[in-house]
């Protein structure tokens, strides 16, 4: 296929390494350029090949903390063409806030929860490549608890469904997507996103900003100018 | 404070038998019969003085005490040789009376020497100078008058005031071979002014010469007997010649009868203020306050009655006692103001140095810091005791005296005069150095008094060395406590990495190769042994998780004990490992803390061994005796020098923080090529560790109602549920026959 998505893999564990890269050979859609075991190795590579996108752990070597963070921020900001995906075992969203501290374009957060959803896995590379962002839905639900649980936030004023809508929204799904996932009619889901834009303040945005205007609402204390 | 009690049993009852005798003799005899025999010298003069000096030498060691009793004992034994000899003078022609006249001129010898001491060293009986104790000495030879006109005389010489006229009698033991020696006694006994003036010219050399203290003490008695003297000169040389029968005359009988009077009022204001240093001595107070208060009671006595006896010749029996009764009254608020005026004269600036000294208890207490406890001790006692200087110095390490702390009052010069050490049970902790006191010389009692301070202030001592290693073990206590959580902390960071770096990796690994399986299956590619991979993955992840759940805590050692834990511990242990635990520790249960302990350390000393020692081998042995439950862990490593593993080096010190933690002891004996013994030894006896009887109370069942519970004892020794008493021999012969089991390396 020619428009193979060219990527690299940094991950220390040697079976998730070898796990992940027959897994995405076997896609058909990806072609993995190298598999590397820290963030030194990745940066490297990246250097070297200039992938389309990077799938990267979060904990490695030497420190085993947060250097998939570090090396996808070091990417964006020296390879911005490349997309970079964190593979992480953390549902605590604060990791995924850190992640996307400096913009969200370019960027995804997975769990490595969603390895065994292969299609998953290949759409959020291909997102990334593509400029858009990705959040796990898991840390999506987290962040909107966090943020609806007080009743100061404007969160609080959506309706459940309306929430449905966001947190697909914020998975960087068009209406169109929205539509299947959710499977609702074209009319009903646009009422959703004027009214999720409407009560947090935000007229509309293009589609491929939602993601950001949703992130920077829930990064940063309501209040927050429309982006733009 | 020594009484002196030679001279109190001596002199007391002789005084008294005398003037009893006395006073029975005049007080029944009419006054007309003996001329001058009256009661008013025995009564206002001698008694007084008697009393004063017994009452001196009961409450002080005082030299002076001596003296006054001495000369007052003299008088009374002379008033009463007076008396007899007026009563019975049939006794005169008796040929023995040479011999008693040798009782008056040896007790009038006395008396005078008495005075004449008391007044030349005034007001404590000590002298500065050596001539002066030596000049003094010679006053003694007074009493040898006596015997010496014995001897020497033919005629016996009869004391001057006894005021018999008459025929010279006959002295039949006189020595003819010693009349030569008749010029040297006359000179003696006739310049009588001989020991009187020895006697002044040490006072006056005192007064004028002496150390400026002394002469401050002397000068009041200093200027009365001047004025008495000259009082007494005018009036006996101008007065009495010039202008008798003149105003002049009686004017200067007057001032001398006063400056006379003055002399012993100076002399006991002299001797309770300066002198009798004993007097007020902390647990002597109340002595001194009741045998005070019985003088004044005594002199009030005298003084009401001496007007009713003196007139009774004169007045109706009936106006004597009304006058007797009417002075009574009238005296009494006298008594008070008596009373009143002794306390002070008597404890004085004394009484401010013992309310010092009483406080000085109190404000040691208060102190934490060494240097200020003696810093004060040395203030206190300086003050008390009106030390020129004091110095406190401790014991160092190295059994010398320490420079630091050092307490300090006054500026140290020349030797100490006085000291006490400061010990406690056979150690010596330090010393009190005392300089040279302000005024005159530490009395006894005040270095009795120091040995008193010198004990409170050993205590105080101990007590802040005692604060000083309570706080070190704290600071160790809760430096141990941090380790612990120190270690907890990176222990739950190792469990939380190896789950989600080991386990949970392995698990995302095993989803991976599920998802791809699945993709082979939908394409018909699946081959078996891509399953038969992924389920050894599996395994091994089920293999690690549960390796690291034993690393948390093992649960064999709940379920099946210290030894079953151990053995499974060491069955994966690299080298070989022989586990010694005899019967009885293997079926034994213990504490949770301590099993855990117990586990731990030998988890701990073979990863020890694991890792540093090159060991070819080790062996644990666990036993069980008398309530301690004992862990020793030995190799044939390398060894290292214990003394340069530093805090947190090795696991040494992780072993400790537990160990410490259920009240147990580590002892590490280890040499450079001579492998290491690890040793812990841990108490298992509930009662050894705080906190367990209440543990126990607690957990008594529901049912046990909480009245129940409060009156039943708090059970202080529980036994073991699984512990069969074993008598101690029966332990000993199970620890000498302990099976071995043999760990061997993992396969």
């Amino acid at each position: 296929m020619p428009d193979q998505l060219r990527i690299v893999i940094a991950e220390d564990n040697y079976l998730v390494r070898e796990g992940l890269r027959r897994l995405l050979e076997d896609s058909g859609e990806v072609d993995v350029l190298a598999c590397v075991g820290t963030a030194t190795e990745l940066l490297d590579a990246v250097r070297r090949l200039g992938p389309d996108a990077v799938l990267t752990d979060i904990r490695m070597p030497p420190t085993h903390r947060m250097e998939g963070i570090e090396a996808a921020h070091a990417i964006r900001a020296s390879h911005p063409d490349t997309g970079v995906v964190v593979l992480s075992q953390h549902t605590d969203e604060s990791y995924a806030l850190a992640l996307f501290e400096g913009g969200s374009a370019g960027i995804g957060y997975l769990l490595k929860d969603r390895v065994g959803d292969l299609e998953d896995l290949v759409h959020a590379l291909h997102e990334v490549c593509s400029g858009g962002s990705v959040v796990d839905p898991q840390i999506v639900d987290a962040l909107v608890r966090r943020r609806s649980r007080g009743s100061a936030s404007p969160l609080a004023a959506l309706s459940p469904r309306e929430l449905d809508v966001l947190r697909e929204m914020a998975l960087g799904r068009t209406n169109a997507g929205i539509e299947r996932a959710l499977h609702l009619s074209s009319s009903t889901v646009e009422k959703h996103v004027n009214a999720i834009f409407t009560k947090l303040g935000l007229s509309e945005a293009p589609v491929h900003r939602r993601v950001v205007a949703v992130l920077a609402f829930l990064e940063n204390a309501p209040g927050l100018e429309q982006p733009g | 404070m020594r009484v002196r009690r030679a001279w109190l049993l001596t002199l007391g009852p002789i005084g008294t038998a005398s003037l009893l005798y006395v006073f029975v003799t005049r007080g029944f005899t009419d006054p007309s019969d003996v001329p001058g025999a009256g009661l008013g010298w025995p009564l206002l003069g001698v008694l007084p003085l008697f009393v004063f000096g017994v009452w001196l030498l009961t409450v002080t060691s005082s030299r002076v005490a001596v003296y006054v009793a001495l000369g007052a004992t003299g008088s009374a034994v002379g008033s009463a040789y007076e008396t007899y000899v007026w009563t019975h003078l049939e006794v005169l022609g008796s040929s023995t009376f040479a011999l008693l006249n040798q009782v008056g001129l040896t007790a009038d010898a006395l008396a005078a020497i008495g005075f004449l001491l008391m007044f030349a060293t005034f007001p404590d009986g000590l002298l500065e100078q050596r001539w002066q104790r030596i000049a003094l000495r010679f006053v003694w030879v007074g009493v040898f008058i006596g015997p010496a006109t014995l001897l020497t005389y033919s005629q016996v010489v009869l004391p001057e005031y006894l005021g018999i006229d008459g025929p010279p009698i006959s002295n039949p033991y006189a020595v003819p071979a010693l009349s030569g020696l008749v010029p040297v006694v006359d000179a003696l006994f006739g310049t009588w002014w001989i020991l009187p003036g020895l006697a002044l010219l040490v006072f006056y050399s005192r007064c004028l010469f002496g150390p400026p203290a002394r002469r401050a003490q002397l000068r009041i008695m200093g200027v009365a007997v001047t004025a008495a003297i000259l009082a007494y000169m005018f009036w006996e040389g101008v007065a009495l010649t010039r202008f008798a029968g003149t105003p002049v005359a009686t004017a200067s009988g007057v001032l001398t009868a006063i400056t006379l009077a003055a002399l012993p009022v100076a002399g006991i204001h002299g001797i309770l203020r300066y002198g009798a240093y004993d007097v007020g001595v902390a647990d002597r107070g109340k002595v001194v306050v009741r045998s005070s208060n019985t003088l004044i009671t005594l002199f009030y006595a005298v003084a009401v009655a001496t007007p009713g006896v003196l007139l009774v010749g004169r007045l109706e029996p009936v106006s004597a006692v009304l006058l007797t009764a009417v002075l009574a009254v009238v005296l009494l608020p006298v008594r008070g103001l008596l009373q009143r005026l002794v306390r002070s004269a008597v404890f004085g600036d004394r009484d401010h140095h013992l309310t010092l000294l009483t406080e000085l208890g109190a404000r040691l207490e208060q102190s934490l810091e060494l240097d200020e406890v003696l810093s004060r001790l040395a203030h206190g006692v300086g003050d008390g005791l009106d030390a020129t200087w004091v110095r406190i110095r401790l014991v160092g390490t190295d059994g010398g005296w320490a420079d630091t702390p050092v307490g300090v009052a006054g500026t140290v010069s020349g030797e100490a005069v006085a000291g006490q050490d400061l010990t406690l049970v056979d150690a010596r902790l330090g010393r009190i150095e005392l300089g040279p006191r302000r005024h005159g010389d530490y009395s006894l009692a005040e270095l009795q008094l120091l040995e008193t301070v010198a004990r409170q202030a050993t205590t105080a001592v101990a007590n802040v060395r005692l604060n000083t290693q309570l706080a070190e073990q704290l600071e160790e206590l809760t430096a141990s406590r941090l380790r612990l959580i120190t270690a907890q902390d990176a222990e739950r960071r190792r469990i939380e990495r190896d789950l989600h770096d080991g386990i949970q990796q392995n698990i995302v690994a095993l989803m991976a190769g599920l998802r791809l399986a699945r993709n082979r299956l939908d394409r018909g590619a699946l081959r078996p042994e891509e399953l038969t991979e992924l389920q050894d993955q599996a395994r091994e992840t089920l293999a690690d998780l549960r390796q690291l759940a034993h690393g948390i805590h093992p649960q064999v050692l709940s379920d099946n004990g210290l030894v079953a834990a151990v053995e499974s511990r060491t069955a994966r242990f690299p080298i070989p490992v022989t586990i010694r635990a005899g019967g009885q520790v293997r079926q034994q249960r213990f504490d949770a803390d301590v099993e855990t302990v117990a586990y731990y350390t030998v988890r701990e000393a073979l990863a020890n061994v694991a890792k540093h020692s090159g060991a070819t081998q080790a062996v644990v042995t666990l036993r069980h005796h008398g309530g301690r439950l004992s862990v020793e862990v030995t190799d044939d490593g390398t060894g290292f020098d214990p003394s340069e593993v530093g805090d947190g080096q090795s696991g040494v010190t992780n072993i400790r923080d537990r160990v410490a933690a259920v009240h147990g002891t580590l002892t590490v004996d280890s040499a450079i090529g001579g492998g290491t013994r690890i040793l812990v030894d841990l108490p298992t006896a509930p009662e050894t560790v705080p906190g367990h009887a209440v543990r126990e109370a607690a957990s008594v069942p529901v049912a046990a109602s909480a009245a129940a519970a409060v009156s039943t004892p708090v059970p202080t020794s529980v036994p073991q549920p699984a512990s069969p008493s074993v008598p101690e021999s029966a332990a000993e012969s199970a620890a000498e026959s302990i099976p071995e089991t043999t760990g061997g390396p993992r396969a």
